[in-house]
């Protein structure tokens, strides 16, 4: 076995399966046990146990908080958070010992798709995404884009980039690790003290100096999605038909699938596709149809980041602000164009159109106030609670009942075998 | 030109071949055009060139943005006149205003103020243009990109948030 392969062997698969077997178990046992301490406590409670005044009420409204939360969390089964980290695991294990039994090169993280749309950051960024360009060189020279495979490209540097993939996956067992040990210690203190800011919190916020901020984002330019994610993202592009770009499913799939389980957020992507949120395109004056979701790419965290500090003259040129100012423009524009299509579907009578264009259009609206109210808060974006994270796609969930969705309610096609 | 290491180089050489050979899918054309942008990668002026001919609105609207913002290449100037007039996508009529903006931000451009005054002007044009030439009209008279934010910001109704007397002043 090569070097390298046998290093992975015995320094990360061997003890990642190890890791994931126990915490199985432990996830289990502790479910077990809350579901014990439920009946437990429960019983203190209830005639004919004579554990009653104000003593009483005020333990007992601190056990309910408590067993909320656990419900929450851990309510419906094992925990949501622990059985992603599980998959992660699972998922890391199989594509590296996939990667190591055929000896091919490791397959890429991304679709092209997502690899285009990484590297379409905007003319104005600062960077641009070589390994992306690269990948998508290879994938010419490969011809695993469709495309006529004569005068294959022998790729300068071909040793270079497996290495550079080798480290990529590593980095993504790490962050997989990372997220497990995050995630452990999240469930227990949740559980332990559930949290809302207090009003101590808000006021000892105080604006950061302009001095002391710095010129370099801080703030994500793309979703950050665990591996586990991108697989979903990319499954469900398919799913699609490759109708819909997977830098959107990825975008949605960046902001709900913080708060929830992979398997929910891929049940509510679902719900916004089969409900139109995700097709809906524009005709324009012109004839043209045009994604509704287009400016989207340059209304990233840090593209707002961007515009506060040309604002404020911590950049030296003001290039954010003009792309962020063209992706308001766009959605000004697809609001005027929703509110026709509104007018277009109120005088069909074709009452699930009007409601699909509103929800989008008031969505959009609130967004457009968001930036705003953003690039104008005293707070640098450090700082800002929402981290640039934009209302948009939990609106348009709220609002069609897709926050709703469940796996049971949205399953993925069956396979047929 | 932004500095780039010998690597880097490579890659752009490559992802230039391959878009005179027709080889970059139409989905990562645009996302080319922009890392050669992004780069200043002058050798791919050429080929960007042909992209101004391209049948996708996006592809052709982002060379034109690369020669003219990322490049600053004035030869372009009369595309961006043609783009801003005689194409039928509004979107593309709107990057050629831009564009103007981009080559002769700060110049004070009698001529192209006037061809931006008469878009501005223009009640038969659709308001995204009408608003993009306007906007370009103080880029040129040398509004600061802050001022410009802000007064798109404000620009809500063409014919009550414009400065009428300034875009006359043109005509």
């Amino acid at each position: 076995m090569d070097p390298l392969d046998q290093a992975i062997t015995d320094i990360i698969i061997t003890p990642l399966s190890e890791f994931q077997h126990k915490t199985s178990i432990l996830d289990t046992a502790h479910n077990s046990a809350v579901q014990q301490f439920s009946k437990t406590v429960g019983a203190l409670f209830t005639p004919p146990a004579q554990f009653s005044g104000p003593a009483a009420d005020a333990v007992s409204s601190l056990l309910s908080d408590y067993l909320q939360t656990e419900t929450h969390l851990t309510g419906h089964g094992p925990s949501p958070l622990l059985t992603e980290a599980n998959d992660n695991c699972q998922f890391v294990i199989k594509r590296l010992q996939y990667s190591i039994d055929t000896h091919t090169l490791w397959p890429s993280m991304s679709s092209h798709g997502t690899q285009a749309a990484m590297i379409g950051g905007g003319i104005l960024d600062s960077t641009i995404d070589w390994a992306a360009l690269e990948t998508l060189l290879a994938e010419i020279a490969a011809g695993t884009l469709g495309l006529a495979a004569g005068g294959a490209i022998v790729l300068a540097g071909m040793a270079a980039m497996i290495e550079q993939r080798k480290m990529e996956e590593l980095q993504d067992v790490v962050s997989v690790l990372i997220a497990l040990t995050l995630a452990i210690p999240r469930i227990s203190a949740d559980a332990a003290l559930p949290h809302t800011p207090s009003t101590v919190d808000y006021f000892a916020k105080t604006p950061k100096p302009i001095g002391q901020v710095p010129s370099d984002a801080e703030l994500p330019h793309d979703p950050t999605l665990t591996p586990g994610q991108k697989a979903d993202a990319n499954e469900l592009e398919r799913e699609f038909g490759n109708t819909i770009d997977v830098s959107l499913i990825e975008y949605i799939l960046g902001i709900i699938g913080k708060n929830v389980p992979r398997k929910i957020a891929q049940a509510m992507v679902r719900c916004l596709y089969l409900n139109g949120f995700l097709d809906a395109y524009i005709t324009t004056d012109s004839g043209r149809s045009i994604s509704t979701w287009g400016p989207f790419g340059h209304l990233q965290p840090s593209d707002l980041e961007g515009a506060w500090k040309d604002l404020r003259d911590v950049n030296s040129h003001a290039d954010h602000l003009q792309e962020v100012d063209n992706a308001l423009n766009g959605l000004k524009n697809r609001i005027t164009y929703l509110n026709r299509m509104i007018s277009e579907a109120t005088m069909q009578g074709n009452a699930d159109k009007v409601r699909i264009y509103t929800i989008l259009r008031d969505a959009f609206q609130k967004t457009i106030n968001t930036v705003y109210n953003l690039i104008d808060s005293p707070f640098s974006p450090t700082q800002w609670d929402s981290k640039g994270k934009l209302p948009t796609i939990e609106e348009i969930l709220t609002n069609s009942t897709c926050a709703n969705a469940s796996p049971e309610s949205y399953p993925p096609p069956k396979t047929g075998n | 030109m932004p500095q780039t290491t010998y690597r880097q180089q490579v890659i752009l050489s490559r992802a230039l071949q391959e878009l005179q050979q027709g080889k970059i899918p139409e989905a990562s054309l645009e996302s080319t055009l922009f890392a050669f942008g992004k780069a200043g990668y002058l050798p791919a002026r050429s080929a960007i060139e042909q992209c101004l001919n391209h049948p996708s609105v996006e592809v052709r609207s982002t060379a034109l943005k690369v020669l003219t913002h990322a490049f600053h290449l004035n030869e372009y100037g009369e595309t961006a006149r043609h783009f801003l007039l005689d194409d039928p996508d509004e979107e593309i009529r709107a990057a050629g205003a831009q564009a103007l903006a981009d080559l002769y931000s700060q110049s004070r451009d009698q001529q192209t103020l006037t061809l931006l005054a008469r878009v501005v002007a223009n009640v038969h044009e659709v308001t995204s243009v009408r608003k993009a030439a306007y906007m370009a009209m103080h880029a040129i008279i040398g509004s600061d990109p802050r001022e410009l934010f802000r007064l798109s910001r404000r620009l809500v109704d063409m014919e009550k948030d414009i400065d009428w007397e300034m875009v006359n002043t043109y005509l």
